[in-house]
């Protein structure tokens, strides 16, 4: 009998347990927030990332920049450098430093001293300088800036006193500073750089990571998740919430079960399929910033009928971008008249957008020599991306209207290694992809993607070369005045809105859904998502 | 009886020797080791010996010996192998008694029709249907992981259970019952299958005890039928239960890999998943030896313990040596 009087005593124990448990949960809730993430970071030092995912689950919370952007004004505003001055010929700049900074204090490292500018010297040389010990370390090399030349446009950089560093370039460039500013551009500790050396411990440099900013590293599952902690003595205001977590969820689904759940406070990028169901709980809600992105349809220019613009013109009027945004973005994305979107300061609103209208197209398509129509391919890729929820699709509905003015499209689906493999290869007649923005600078849009130079360096796949559009954005480059700069690049969107190298789409809208008593998350258009002011209410 | 353990423990070498061997050639197929110079059996040996000392090599995602990522995830698994086990014993023993008590009633009838049905419920299905029940719509309890991330839990035993009542954590006590709420549903979608093949297996050993006359002479003493099932069916019929229970376990832990695929449980199911996503041979090689040493360990150990706690074994084994 002894077995039936356990249990009599368990059961009921366990039930008064159960239920005394639920109303103890919300403590640990009020000082922590979960973010539940789509994929785990590469590292954890951003100057080596190429993924949004590591941006934005380093750059904000573990590290400062020098400067940064204002996400609300556009403007630059003082970060770990609270003033800065530029030379007569714009060749130098020239940064005075904060003062107390405090680098953080973890199980890893103690700091004995707080930042200054041989902090910044190191953070930049390791990149810059391929003799510094740290150079080598990253497997990936820095992409953001091989990829902008940083090495070829900095002369030297000088340490003036201890809080004043100068930036010395090769030739004026306006972006140089919105470079600094990107979320690539972070500063890392050059004291816990040495203690590593002497550990013989240098790769930790971007797994452990030391930064200034306002979490730091406590704890990372690879797959699983991350866990920050406030770092207490940070030079602005302190952060609201004491424990950050990274839920890594690649599933969509299952990070919208999360949020439902409320395991997640908030949730990056709800697939747009989902935004309509989202929409419908009160327990939840839906942010929408416009991105600084733009997903298009290029072609090979080298490539008949391709380098005919009048054929890519008849094709831009196939283009029914209502009907894509409504079946691909399901109305999470907007109207694309230029590469650069609406939200940019050098947009050119004067544009005139091609009309859909697939008589017209096939009269232009006679006309150019092609009566009874051709055969072409659309290399698509598989997986989502954040200009474009689905290539595929929006591949199969461009594939119908061509079928309907008589071209035979064929649809190659690829992984992105695949279709760069490709690209670089240029076995192709058209593509579909997209750009997201590292910082708010229209260049970042023109440059790798159009220019004469980057058909050499291999990220202009159009292989689109206009001596009069590479003119006018080197011009810009260069140029001064904001007026200026700005009539270049209407000028520059015009000629290829003429040209049409490539087609632009739509702009794809950045969403984050939030369980409704979260507040003040930060969010920039080029990326990149802070929670130094979330609150929980 | 020392004989018998001897033979079983020796059969345990055999199989788990056999894995190796297996496991090697497969190794060898895919990395292509086999061209190492020196002969295929001094190879093996340096295979073998590199096991033997724990070492399974690294897996090609992170770069972490594959053995320390199996003990973070195989513990996970095996919390909840073992709490479905414990509901399945807890829910299918009394069921099962019922309805080996009153055999061929409508009452067994209907207990046998409902175990039938449950059983042949794909657990993937049940998952998710559960899932979005319990979690999504009524909101009742979490729907993926172990615990919520927020409880700061370090991984002593790796049983979620035991971890967060000793962890210094100021709240662990909530940890605890995070931790609880969370097993609760896998536990549940697991323990199907097993419950329905213990209430079947329960409910065939008690329908056989009560026709032994000893039970007869019982209710003629004039004991209570409370006192009839808690000294004669149960003490009869619980010891035929273990062999079958042992057989069980592959079973469940081969449905706790689709169950932890649905619910995101951190168990070397998912981490298997993932490494074979990840084409991370070192780590799909080093977790299938460990889940099959496991298993071969497991059904010899029941198999010892059955002969242990039952006589009537021990004496047909005394018969046969």
């Amino acid at each position: 009998m002894h077995i039936l009087n356990l249990i009599k005593t368990i059961l009921p124990l366990t039930v008064i347990l159960l239920l005394t448990a639920c109303d103890e949960q919300t403590k640990i809730k009020q000082n922590g927030l979960s973010y539940c993430t789509e994929g785990s970071p590469s590292s954890f030092n951003p100057q080596t990332a190429t993924s949004n995912v590591t941006l934005d689950a380093t750059t904000s919370q573990l590290y400062d920049r020098l400067l940064f952007i204002d996400p609300n004004t556009q403007q630059f505003k003082a970060g770990l450098a609270i003033d800065w001055e530029i030379s007569a010929d714009r060749l130098s700049y020239r940064f005075f430093l904060r003062k107390d900074v405090r680098f953080h204090q973890t199980d890893y490292f103690t700091p004995t001293r707080t930042f200054n500018a041989d902090d910044v010297m190191f953070s930049f040389a390791r990149v810059l300088d391929k003799k510094n010990p740290y150079h080598d370390v990253s497997k990936d090399g820095y992409p953001f800036f091989e990829g902008i030349e940083l090495d070829q446009q900095i002369r030297s950089l000088v340490k003036i006193d201890d809080y004043t560093i100068e930036f010395n370039l090769v030739l004026p460039d306006s972006s140089f500073i919105a470079n600094l500013a990107s979320d690539f551009s972070v500063i890392l500790s050059a004291e816990y750089a040495d203690s590593l050396i002497a550990l013989n411990k240098k790769a930790d440099i971007d797994n452990l990571p030391i930064g200034t900013g306002p979490f730091k590293f406590k704890e990372y599952r690879t797959d699983n998740f991350i866990r920050y902690q406030r770092h207490d003595d940070y030079w602005g205001d302190n952060a609201k919430i004491e424990q950050l977590i990274f839920d890594i969820t690649p599933n969509s689904s299952s990070r919208l079960a999360k949020l439902l759940t409320q395991e997640c406070d908030i949730m990056a990028y709800p697939a747009a399929s989902q935004v309509a169901m989202i929409s419908e709980h009160d327990r939840v809600k839906i942010s929408v910033e416009t991105g600084l992105n733009v997903a298009y349809w290029a072609f090979n220019t080298e490539k008949a009928p391709f380098n005919n613009p009048k054929i890519r013109r008849a094709l831009a009027h196939t283009i029914n971008q209502d009907t894509l945004l409504q079946a691909v973005y399901y109305n999470t994305g907007v109207n694309a008249k230029s590469i650069l979107p609406p939200v940019s300061w050098a947009y050119n609103p004067y544009l005139k957008s091609y009309k859909y209208n697939l008589a017209y197209a096939r009269q232009l398509i006679t006309e150019a020599g092609y009566p009874n129509g051709f055969k072409m391919n659309i290399m698509a890729l598989k997986s989502s991306q954040v200009y474009n929820p689905d290539a595929v699709k929006m591949a199969e509905l461009i594939q119908s209207e061509l079928a309907q003015i008589g071209i035979e499209a064929k649809i190659i689906k690829y992984e992105w290694q695949l279709m760069e493999n490709k690209l670089q290869q240029g076995e192709y007649d058209s593509y579909l992809l997209g750009w997201v923005a590292d910082n708010n600078d229209p260049d970042n849009f023109f440059r790798f993607q159009l220019s004469c130079n980057a058909i050499n360096t291999g990220s202009n796949y159009t292989r689109w070369c206009n001596s009069e559009f590479d003119d006018l954005i080197n011009q810009a480059v260069t140029e001064t005045e904001y007026i200026e700069r700005v009539t270049l690049y209407y000028r520059a969107q015009e000629i290829i809105q003429q040209e049409l190298p490539l087609i632009p789409l739509a702009h794809s809208l950045r969403l984050h859904a939030y369980s409704s008593g979260i507040k003040g998350v930060e969010t920039t258009a080029f990326g990149g998502i802070n929670f130094i002011n979330t609150v929980r209410q | 009886m020392f004989f018998y353990i001897i033979r079983r423990i020796n059969l345990l070498v055999i199989t788990v020797t056999a894995l190796t061997v297996i496991g090697f050639f497969l190794r060898s197929r895919v990395a292509g080791d086999l061209a190492l110079e020196g002969n295929l059996f001094s190879n093996y040996f340096d295979y073998l010996m590199a096991i033997v000392q724990g070492d399974l090599g690294v897996t090609s995602g992170t770069g972490q010996p594959v053995l320390d990522e199996i003990l973070i995830v195989f513990p996970a698994t095996l919390e909840l192998c073992f709490s479905a086990f414990i509901l399945s014993i807890a829910v299918g023993v009394p069921i099962g008694t019922i309805a080996g008590m009153q055999r061929g009633s409508s009452l067994d009838s209907t207990i046998m029709g409902i175990s039938l049905f449950i059983f042949s419920i794909p657990v993937f299905w049940l998952a998710s249907l559960v899932m979005m029940y319990f979690a999504l719509n009524w909101n009742w309890l979490p729907v993926t992981g172990r615990l919520n991330l927020l409880y700061e839990i370090d991984s002593v035993t790796g049983f979620m259970l035991i971890d967060t009542l000793i962890s210094d954590n100021p709240h662990s006590q909530d940890a605890f019952y995070d931790a609880l709420k969370h097993l609760l549903l896998p536990t549940i979608v697991l323990a199907t299958v097993p419950t329905t093949e213990v209430i079947r297996q329960m409910r065939n050993h008690v329908s056989d005890v009560m026709k032994q006359k000893y039970i007869k002479a019982a209710a003629s003493k004039g004991l209570s039928k409370t006192e009839i099932i808690m000294r004669h069916v149960l003490r009869n019929a619980i010891p035929n239960m273990i062999p079958h229970l042992g057989l069980q376990f592959s079973t469940v832990l081969t449905t706790a890999m689709v169950t932890e695929a649905v619910f995101s449980w951190p168990g070397i199911g998912r981490w298997l998943i993932n490494s074979i996503y990840q084409q991370d041979h070192a780590a799909i090689q080093g977790g299938m030896l460990t889940v099959a040493i496991f298993v071969v360990t497991a059904n010899v150990l029941t198999e010892i313990l059955t002969v242990v706690i039952n006589p009537i074994r021990r004496k047909e084994l005394y018969a046969q040596s």
